[in-house]
Parts: structure tokens; C-alpha cells; sequence
């Protein structure tokens, strides 16, 4: 049986018609796995013995009629930057390269009662600090696509890990786009959900005022299902939001479509924007018009300011977290040191990689007495600005789209040596975590190479499940095939 | 902009980062090139405006209840150096004594 060629919800419907058991699934895609990970790179850390565990109670469970989660037993992959208690957690970074969380993220939490079996923690830039993975302290992940390309990061790993089919499911973090822009890169679908729907408690802190969990998938309908089952309140983090009642269960028929007013973004075109990928934008917006909806150009003018806040808000706040990373308490600690003055400065040194580094610098700067004023408060400010400007626009459209990233994957390296080369590429992905929209990345297509391109689709917080639904409509009609390697092939050139 | 070196030095002292020389002078670089293109902020006028910190923000406090916390064994698992109930640490003595 062929499972990688089939979503998440239609390998549940066979476990459910008792042909297949969870025990097999995960046999399955384990030697799936085993066949192409080398390749990739996808897991910092497997768990084939706990995910199996796992699958055979669900086994047991369905056995006696039990009632369970449409995806019990049905093998998810976790970033490995979210806690999980007994199983490493090294955030990408030599400095947690011995870290075993002493208890589970809410996140985890929720896919262990679900019963989903984790079957592995993917592979990241160190701290969430990148656009490609390559910033892993441990190897780069490489797309599955193209393995001379990049996976897009920070959830490089994860995307990667549902392109190949090493399993149909997995959980990914965005903070400027890390969910999006690496599931535009692998083809795949990538939902950053509104800022404080899904609980960060566990989630190992990069920049807390934007950092979020999202699902990343193979298609909407497992997207929503995943998401549905990591949101909701939780009284450990307190970002944590109560949706609005009514956006609990928000249905949208899609006979409503005729009636959507959507904005392309006018600035993620033009100079720096790969031509085929404007061209895949251009098709969506017909696509939508099609269908009867209205769609017109819409100007963000904040977006040149929105990169330069971004990183002065995110460094800043990188560096006030990474604070705590000593080597006293766990991680990275080495012992011939003399006095704890050498313990912070050898253990930081040594722990931390070259863009971990450069932004926890750029952030104290921008934190120091003296330069507060003009960088930090100047980006809160500026982030005022653009959260004003979004809300305008977001009462005049339902919905504003444009590219998930402005060029199809770069090489591998390509950009590495150019931190603000690399900065330039989340240019799409930057403004929604600012404002706290709910955001998805959904597969628009593929070069004449051969290379995916992601579509983005933004609202207004807490509609989610009216993006799903938009991306599941696009997806029933557009068909864009979001695996790639065929059983028995190697990886695809 | 001005050479960043001097600033880079001071800044992995306040970072609490050992860097050498070779890496000061390419984070001087890059510091130089991204601030620069920070420098784009500098033409908003943002006078009246209120920082934002937090988009979506309620007030989320729990009930001061007492729960079970970690059994220290746990929290101490990670401690690259311990001794009973104790996280064993080099001298606070930056002389070395």
C-alpha cells in the first residue's frame, strides 16, 4: 500500500476500516525513514521504539471499539526547539546538545492524549535563527525537491521530513515566517496560527512576542485537523488567548467566495521577485477572481520598514532570552574554566553558533543605554505603525495575498556568508507575525526546474479555519502535488 | 558608519560571549551592513506613536494554587555539575581564587 501518496485522514479512515493497523503505519514510514533520511537530513533525534509503543496501544484501543483521534497512531514529526520530556531537545544548538526536557510542551502534551505517535525531532536553525537550516549546529537539512537546494528554515527539518514522506505530519515554529517559508520550499502546506491561539508553554524561547506553533502538512484538511487539535487556552503561558466565540468553530461556505474582497500585495513584486513566482501569484489571483471573488492591488507602504523592525524586535528580544544559557543549570558547559566570568564567556562561546552570535550582539546593542531609543523603541514604534495600517486594510479586504518568499530555494550556501542576504529573503513572511495575523503558505505550483513555490494567504486573527478552508477549496482544484519522491526512487534531482 | 570593532568588543563583553579577533572584525561587518540598513527606521516619524510590544494581549493570570512542582531529582538531571541537592558552580572570584 502506498501511504505516502495518500493525507493523514485518509491513512485514518483505513485504520478505522481495521485494513491497516496504527502498528503498520508506522512500520511503514519508518522504513520510508530509514530509506531517505541519509539524504536529507531531516531528524536531529528518531523515537521508532516510543512511536511504535504508542501505535500498539492505539491498536489495542481501536481493537475494543474505543473512540480516538482521527489521527491516533498516525506518526508526526516534532521541531526540535518544542520540549518533550525524556527525549533530547537541542533547539539546533550544541549548547542543548545534552538537553532532555524534564517535562512536555503543552503542544506535546496534546499529540500524546491524541495518541499521535512522535516519531522524531526535526532538524532547525540553531534557535529558530534562520531562513535554510543551515544554521543547525549539527548538519544542514537539504530539500527534497532539489538536495543541492535548501529546505527553507527555521523548520527545515519538518517540511522536508512531510515533502519526502517520511511521515504525513509535523509541527514547526514560526517566529518571521519559519513555518511558511520552508513549507513554500518543500511544497507543502504551512499554517502560522494567530499569535496566542496555540500555546508556546514548552515551545524554547526565540522571540516571545512572535513566536508561534503551526502545522505543517502535506494538505489543508490535515492542516486544520492538526491545528485543531494543538489550539486552544492554557493557563501555563500567559500570551495564551480565548478565541472569540464566535471563531471557534467559523464555518465559511464556499458560496461565499463570490463575495471575498482580496488584496494582492502590490510591494512583493517587482525588483528582487523571482518572475516565475510572481507569475504563480498573478494565476491566483485569477484563480480567485474566477470564482467570483473581487481582487485589487493593495499597498502595504510599511513593508521596507517591516524587515528592519523585525530584526531589531526579534535580535532584542533573542538577546534577553539567551540570557539564561549558562551552562549551569544544563547545557553546554565546559569544566575547565576558572571562575564563573569564564564559565558565561567559555560556555557562550562555545555553545552558540555564528548567526546565534551575531544576533544576540545586534540585540544587545539595540537594548544598550545610548542606542535604545533610536533602534528598539524605534521598532516598537514602527510596529505600531504597520499594526495600524494592517488593521485598515484588514477592514477593507477579507484576506490579503502574494508570494510566501520572494524567490523559488536557493542553493545550498548560496546565501550563508551574507546574514543580510539571508534577512532579505523572509521580506513576505515578516509582516504578519508583527500585526498577529493568521497566515498560511500553500503550494502555488513549480518552476520550469522543477522547484516548488508558495502562495500566501493572510487574515485577520483567529481566521484560521476560513484560511484552511480558502487553502483546502485552492487545493481540490489545483492539485499540486505536495510529495516527492516515488517508493523505490532516490532522492528526486 | 565608522569602523564597528571597538563597539563589537563592548558588546561581547555585555553579550557575555568570548569572541576572537577574527570573528569581532566579521561581526563589525555584518553589525555594520545591518544597522545600516536599520537606519531605514530613521526616516518615520514616530513622535506621537506608542510602542507596541504585544498585539493580542489579555490580561491571562491563574489562581495562586499550590501544585505539585518538579521532584528536584528531575530538575537536576541536566546540571552539568551537582552535588546532593546542590548545582556545584566554579568561583565567583573573578581572580580565580
Amino acid at each position: 500500500m502506498e501511504l505516502y501518496r495518500m493525507s493523514a485522514l485518509n491513512i485514518s479512515k483505513l485504520l478505522n476500516k481495521r485494513e491497516i493497523s496504527s502498528e503498520e503505519v508506522v512500520n511503514y514510514f519508518w522504513r520510508r525513514l530509514q530509506k531517505l533520511e541519509p539524504g536529507l537530513k531531516s531528524f536531529i533525534t528518531t523515537c521508532r521504539q516510543e512511536a511504535l509503543q504508542v501505535a500498539r496501544q492505539v491498536d489495542e484501543l481501536r481493537f475494543r471499539g474505543e473512540q480516538l483521534h482521527p489521527f491516533a497512531g498516525i506518526p508526526v514529526a516534532v521541531k526540535d526547539n518544542i520540549s518533550t520530556q525524556g527525549t533530547l531537545t537541542t533547539c539546533g544548538s550544541k549548547i542543548l546538545e545534552n538537553y532532555y526536557p524534564p517535562y512536555d510542551a503543552t503542544v506535546v502534551q496534546k499529540l500524546r492524549e491524541s495518541m499521535l505517535p512522535i516519531m522524531g525531532k526535526t532538524n532547525m536553525d540553531e534557535f529558530g535563527m534562520g531562513s535554510s537550516t543551515e544554521n543547525s549546529a549539527f548538519y544542514p537539512t537539504r530539500n527534497p525537491w532539489n538536495t543541492e537546494r535548501v529546505p527553507g528554515g527555521s523548520s527545515g527539518g519538518s517540511a522536508a521530513a512531510v515533502a519526502s514522506r517520511q511521515l504525513p505530519l509535523a509541527l514547526g515554529t514560526d517566529t518571521g515566517g519559519s513555518v511558511r517559508q520552508p513549507a513554500a520550499f518543500c511544497g507543502v502546506y504551512g499554517l502560522r496560527p494567530t499569535y496566542g491561539s496555540v500555546s508556546r508553554y514548552g515551545l524554547i524561547a526565540f522571540a516571545s512576542s512572535l513566536d508561534q506553533v503551526g502545522p505543517i502538512t502535506g494538505t489543508a484538511e490535515d492542516g486544520a485537523i492538526l491545528y485543531q487539535l494543538i489550539t486552544g487556552y492554557d493557563n501555563k503561558d500567559a500570551t495564551s488567548l480565548m478565541p472569540p466565540e464566535n471563531m471557534k468553530l467559523a464555518d465559511f461556505p464556499e458560496s461565499k467566495i463570490k463575495e471575498l474582497k482580496i488584496g494582492i500585495i502590490c510591494e512583493h513584486s517587482g525588483d528582487g521577485f523571482d518572475e516565475e513566482v510572481v507569475k504563480r501569484v498573478k494565476e491566483m489571483a485569477f484563480f480567485w477572481e474566477n470564482h467570483g471573488a473581487t481582487v485589487e492591488e493593495v499597498s502595504l507602504p510599511f513593508s521596507d520598514y517591516a524587515l528592519a523592525a523585525y530584526y531589531l524586535i526579534n535580535s532584542a528580544e533573542a538577546s534577553s532570552n539567551l540570557g539564561r544559557y549558562d551552562g549551569i543549570r544544563y547545557g553546554y558547559s565546559n569544566q575547565n574554566v576558572h571562575d564563573m566570568r569564564d564559565l558565561y564567556f567559555t560556555n557562550r562561546e562555545e555553545g552558540f553558533g555564528p548567526e546565534v552570535k551575531r544576533r544576540v550582539v545586534l540585540g544587545t546593542y539595540a537594548l544598550s543605554s545610548g542606542y535604545y531609543d533610536d533602534y528598539y523603541l524605534k521598532a516598537l514604534k514602527t510596529r505600531t505603525l504597520i499594526l495600524e495600517d494592517m488593521q485598515k486594510k484588514l477592514q477593507k479586504y477579507d484576506l490579503l495575498m502574494g508570494p510566501t518568499t520572494p524567490t523559488p530555494p536557493f542553493q545550498l550556501g548560496e546565501k550563508i556568508e551574507d546574514p543580510l542576504e539571508m534577512y532579505y529573503s523572509d521580506i513576505c513572511t515578516i509582516t504578519d507575525p508583527l500585526v498577529g495575523n493568521a497566515v498560511i503558505s500553500v503550494p502555488g505550483g513549480f518552476t520550469a526546474d522543477g522547484m516548488p513555490i508558495g502562495l500566501q494567504l493572510s487574515a485577520a486573527p483567529f481566521q484560521e479555519y476560513f484560511l484552511l478552508k480558502l487553502a483546502r477549496f485552492w487545493e481540490q482544484r489545483k492539485g499540486f502535488l505536495t510529495y516527492c519522491l516515488d517508493e523505490g526512487e532516490g532522492v528526486m534531482k | 558608519m565608522e569602523d564597528l570593532y571597538p563597539l563589537v568588543n563592548y558588546l561581547s563583553g555585555l553579550s557575555r560571549i568570548k569572541l576572537n579577533d577574527t570573528e569581532k572584525e566579521k561581526i563589525a561587518a555584518q553589525l555594520k551592513d545591518i544597522l545600516g540598513a536599520a537606519q531605514k527606521l530613521q526616516e518615520l516619524d514616530v513622535t506621537e506613536v506608542l510602542p507596541t510590544t504585544h498585539v493580542l494581549f489579555q490580561w491571562s493570570s491563574r489562581d495562586d494554587l499550590v501544585q505539585e512542582s518538579l521532584p528536584v531529582e528531575e530538575a537536576l538531571r541536566n546540571a552539568p555539575r551537582c552535588e546532593q541537592t546542590y548545582i556545584l558552580i566554579p568561583s565567583l572570584n573573578t581572580n580565580g581564587g
